[in-house]
């Protein structure tokens, strides 16, 4: 039986009269990487965003590791394990790459383990090592989005919420940042992913959640979701 | 005109440049982070000086703890005031907040007026900071002498918490995208706070020193020196920390060369010369001279 890390129940989400999410229900077993895929503006930003309490729901429940978060401050649902690799990478760029890196551990004080994390962070992206004390917003968007995912996870974080890891980056790029996150999950980190390319959402993920209008269409392993002759058309281009 | 008058006057120039940096300092990391322009940081500058003099005049204090005493008690107001009055609209348009504190500014200075009444107090700095020194024909007081040290010093204690603290590096975090600052696990609430308490007991000793300067002190005190400020914080770029020490240093310059160096016939215009230079900035560079051009947050 595998073991519920994170569960949405039913969560509505309003911009304004906008039902952006409507009864949107999840769950994200521990250790698993699954992945919410959709065309643009289906709803995998905002669910995100509500997971991390950057937006309010009207109705519904979140809870991680079985505890209720729904209505918890962006950053105690920090401090409780989740981190976020945020759209469009979002980095601090006018802080320096080092800067960014040290606020991603903002809420440690284990100067030990902190050192020994972005040492590591350092060894998964040796770019960055090497412009550690370059302004962050002169880096190339592959390397904006190696510090934010090196950023993110710098918490220590149990959940990993990746926003669009692969959006506007060239192929090979997104191969070594796959490859990252693959070895984040074996390090044992549990992954969310949101992505638009659902192709490399379902080659990557155990699982799929594929969001159309606010709504959970449908969710399956990978394997079945790529097989299925109605995803293949509206979103593998088959 | 000599070489001499025109050192008196640079040395004039920084003293007041200096009071205007410390006060801008307030309205440029308030805007970095809020896009609130606060103007009741010169009237949060009067109720520091006034917990200043009151420790001095009335408890025979030192200088030095009057200076203490005034930025602590301004800081308090700053984070009160913001978590009374800007809190509640931290979602508003920049509109409604600014309105809002032109609110804020018109209450307390009328509250000032009230209980303290709006005769002006005489405000007497210790004998020491009093001393001349006659320099060949320029002549400095120990008073300037404290206000361009202190600033200098303030501003790098401010530099080296900026970029060395974690605090101080989730403050220029919030300035740069908020919404990521969060992520990272920053309470924005704390670091608000933080920004209010360390621009408004810069603010405190800004107007300390004016009030040492001028001799006396009043409820509207903080009304001209603040706008000036404000100003300053513009020229240099408001939202930068730089840019508005700098443009501080750059009007109060600015103001007294042009007092010092055009025939007497202008100095009534001293006010309009800041608003000239203002002008004349934004011409060239609309975002001032360190700011980033950065657009309004929507």
């Amino acid at each position: 039986m595998p073991e519920a890390m994170l569960e949405l129940e039913k969560l509505n989400i309003y911009y304004g009269n906008i039902h952006a999410l409507q009864d949107v229900s999840l769950t994200v077993n521990k250790g698993e990487m699954v992945a919410i895929i959709g065309a643009n503006g289906a709803g995998k930003t905002t669910t995100l965003a509500a997971i991390s309490g950057l937006i309010q729901s009207k109705s519904g429940k979140i809870r991680f590791e079985n505890q209720d978060i729904t209505h918890a401050p962006t950053h105690q649902i920090v401090s409780s394990g989740i981190s976020h690799v945020p759209e469009g990478r979002q980095i601090f760029s006018s802080l320096s790459v080092a800067e960014n890196i040290r606020l991603g551990a903002y809420q440690r004080r284990d100067q030990k383990g902190i050192q020994e994390d972005a040492n590591w962070i350092y060894s998964l992206f040796p770019v960055l090592k090497d412009r550690r004390s370059q302004i962050a917003g002169t880096l190339s968007g592959g390397e904006q989005q190696m510090l934010a995912i090196g950023r993110s996870v710098m918490s220590n974080p149990r959940l990993l919420l990746l926003d669009e890891p692969s959006m506007g980056l060239a192929p090979l790029i997104v191969e070594l940042i796959f490859d990252v996150i693959n070895q984040l999950k074996e390090r044992g980190m549990t992954i969310l992913l949101v992505e638009q390319n659902a192709y490399q959402a379902l080659s990557q993920a155990d699982r799929a959640y594929v969001l159309e209008t606010g709504r959970i269409k449908l969710s399956g392993t990978s394997s079945e979701l790529i097989n299925n002759e109605e995803i293949q058309k509206a979103y593998l281009g088959g | 005109m000599n070489g001499n008058y025109l050192l008196q006057q640079l040395i004039n120039g920084l003293g007041l440049g200096s009071v205007y940096a410390l006060i801008a300092i307030g309205y440029s990391i308030v805007y970095g982070i809020l896009r609130l322009i606060n103007f009741a940081h010169g009237d949060i500058l009067m109720i520091g000086v006034y917990a200043g003099f009151a420790v001095v005049m009335v408890m025979h204090a030192p200088f030095l703890l009057a200076l203490i005493i005034a930025m602590g008690v301004a800081a308090l107001m700053g984070v009160l005031l913001e978590r009374v009055a800007y809190r509640p609209l931290r979602y508003a348009t920049e509109e409604a907040t600014m309105i809002t504190s032109l609110a804020v500014s018109i209450f307390i200075e009328n509250l000032g007026i009230m209980t303290v009444s709006a005769q002006p107090k005489p405000f007497r700095v210790p004998e020491y900071l009093s001393v001349i020194h006659n320099w060949g024909q320029v002549s400095v007081s120990n008073m300037t002498l404290l206000i361009i040290s202190l600033t200098i010093v303030l501003l790098l204690v401010l530099v080296l918490f900026v970029t060395r603290t974690n605090l101080g590096i989730a403050m220029r975090a919030c300035a740069d995208n908020l919404n990521a600052a969060r992520l990272m696990g920053i309470n924005i609430n704390v670091v608000v706070s933080v920004t209010f308490a360390i621009g408004s007991a810069l603010a405190a000793v800004g107007g300390l020193m004016l009030a040492g300067q001028y001799g006396r002190i009043d409820p509207l005190m903080g009304f001209i020196p603040g706008l000036k400020a404000f100003i300053a914080a513009v020229i240099g770029g408001i939202g930068s920390i730089g840019g508005a020490a700098l443009g501080g240093f750059i009007l109060g310059l600015a103001e007294i060369l042009l007092v010092g160096l055009l025939p007497p016939a202008f100095s009534p215009y001293r006010d309009a010369f800041v608003f000239v230079i203002l002008i004349l900035v934004l011409l060239v560079r609309p975002s001032g001279l360190l700011g980033t051009g950065e657009g309004r947050r929507s």
